[in-house]
């Protein structure tokens, strides 16, 4: 083997040739792969809530109990970052067990025919001039219609814990029209704006 | 709660076209010849009324339909075209009562289906479901038979349609129990339609187009088997206020009792309707009792 390298050295010379050209050739995925870093919801300290106004006098809020997802968040170029949000419509509470009830019927959620609403960002980018804000655009799918929307997103901190390892919060309050989405029992009763409030906290996978 | 432009869209425009249609349709009949031919008229009108109602509470018709109640829509369309020749004995509305009874389930539960049954739950459903959807066929056809008395069939399908609509009021879908007014007005129309047409109709031969034709029984299982399994599936209707629902027509069958055959005509009349009130009257109570409506909770109440 050594005596056949000796003769054919310059197959060496060739390879290592190659191998300098893949390097510089070739681009570096490397640094991106490595500065994304994937986090999931931690539900205990996270919040889906919502508020809705009844017969145009006060407001009343909810939240839902049951969701989960994922944040992948790239450090160098936040345009690669990507949300991920899926709540179960049953599990709305509203602290009244005949409103969760009529919520979850086919007046409003109609929770057993759109089991889940789901969010998933499409783009994502920093906000100019505000720190720690970021604006997602994505696609909310409620009620079996899915629309784009835009939400601004706040950074709320970043830490790690003995626990659960590196965590990082987000929150993001947005408004949108139920009828938008094909919700349109009892305008008269409850409002058709509805305000909604997603505070997540996410742990480093 | 509904509003007054919801309660006149809903409740009683359908009413005014369903009952000027009926009367139209009526006497339509009594002037021509081979009328058996334009039985259908009927479904058009509880069709029409229907249709109005539907935009009434939906504001539009979904043609792609998103939600179980789109299909109500689909399931007027099927019980139009079903009534042109379900009064034609032969082998088509057997064939369609099979096809249907099959049909209705999966289209209706099809998110159930999808999202919260197995492949081995969602047939066992699938073919109860189908079994319940043709025997309450047989229910409703007999009912047909059994109440003779061209006022009292509307009157039977009013009374149950209103207990409908209140039990599903309490079990906590305004939307669906609006659906269920709209059958409500429906045949309360036909029977005040039926009760004026019987005065003005003279002579015997003219009052026998009063009687109810059979070509309506498809739109009355497709729209009660339609709201009833929305409200259990969907909107958490106790199962035994549907049972009693779907059975109250077979107690028309006590006219065929002995002891009851042997009282005059309108006595055994107001037991038939009596016991088919009764069972309704049941089902509300369970719904009643099921509702919390006895509790402190104010929710509902503002």
């Amino acid at each position: 083997m050594v005596h056949w390298m000796r003769q054919h050295w310059y197959i060496s010379i060739v390879f290592l040739l190659v191998l300098t050209l893949s390097i510089i050739i070739l681009p570096d995925n490397s640094k991106s792969q490595d500065s994304e870093k994937g986090y999931n919801i931690d539900t205990a300290h996270s919040a889906v809530i919502f508020r809705a106004k009844h017969m145009g006098v006060s407001y009343n809020y909810g939240r839902f109990n049951d969701f989960s997802g994922t944040i992948t968040l790239d450090e160098t170029d936040v345009s690669n970052s990507l949300v991920e949000l899926e709540v179960k419509t049953a599990s709305v509470d509203t602290a009244n067990a005949k409103r969760d009830q009529h919520l979850r019927s086919p007046d409003f959620f109609n929770a057993k025919q759109f089991p889940v609403i789901t969010f998933k960002s499409t783009e994502v980018k920093a906000k100019p001039g505000k720190e720690n804000m970021l604006e997602v655009v994505g696609d909310l799918q409620l009620h079996g219609v899915k629309k784009s929307i835009t939400v601004d997103v706040e950074l709320t901190g970043s830490g790690s814990s003995p626990n659960a390892g590196e965590l990082i919060g987000y929150e993001t309050t947005f408004a949108l029209k139920r009828s938008d989405y094909g919700m349109n029992f009892g305008m008269q009763a409850v409002s058709d704006d509805i305000r909604i409030t997603v505070s997540l906290e996410a742990a480093h996978k | 709660m509904p509003t007054l432009s919801q309660l006149l869209l809903s409740i009683l425009l359908p009413a005014i076209v369903c009952g000027i249609i009926y009367i139209a349709a009526v006497l339509i009949r009594t002037r021509i010849e081979n009328s058996e031919r334009l039985l259908w008229l009927t479904a058009i009108a509880l069709v029409s009324g229907y249709l109005i109602g539907y935009i009434g509470i939906e504001n539009k018709l979904t043609i792609i339909p998103k939600e179980s109640i789109h299909w109500f829509f689909y399931l007027t369309l099927f019980a139009l075209m079903s009534s042109t020749y379900w009064d034609t004995p032969g082998f088509g509305s057997i064939t369609s009562q099979v096809f249907y009874s099959i049909l209705i389930p999966r289209i209706l539960l099809a998110p159930l289906f999808t999202y919260s049954w197995g492949i081995f739950q969602g047939i066992i459903w699938w073919i109860c479901l189908s079994l319940g959807i043709f025997v309450f066929w047989h229910i409703v056809k007999q009912s047909f038979t059994a109440i003779e008395s061209d006022t009292s069939i509307p009157f039977v399908y009013f009374g149950i349609s209103v207990g409908t609509a209140i039990i599903l009021a309490l079990s906590g879908s305004l939307r669906l129990a609006q659906h269920a007014g709209i059958l409500s007005a429906l045949f309360g129309a036909i029977w005040i339609c039926t009760i004026i047409l019987k005065n003005t109709l003279k002579t015997d031969n003219e009052q026998n187009y009063l009687i109810l034709p059979l070509s309506i029984t498809p739109f009355v299982i497709f729209m009660m088997s339609g709201i009833w399994m929305n409200g259990y599936f969907f909107a958490e209707v106790p199962w035994i206020c549907i049972i009693l629902l779907a059975v109250s027509p077979l107690l028309a069958q006590v006219r065929n009792i002995h002891a009851i055959q042997r009282l005059s005509e309108n006595k055994s009349l107001y037991i038939q309707i009596g016991l088919i009130a009764f069972c309704v009257c049941i089902a509300l109570i369970f719904a009643l009792l099921n509702s919390g409506l006895f509790s402190q909770d104010t929710y509902g109440r503002i």
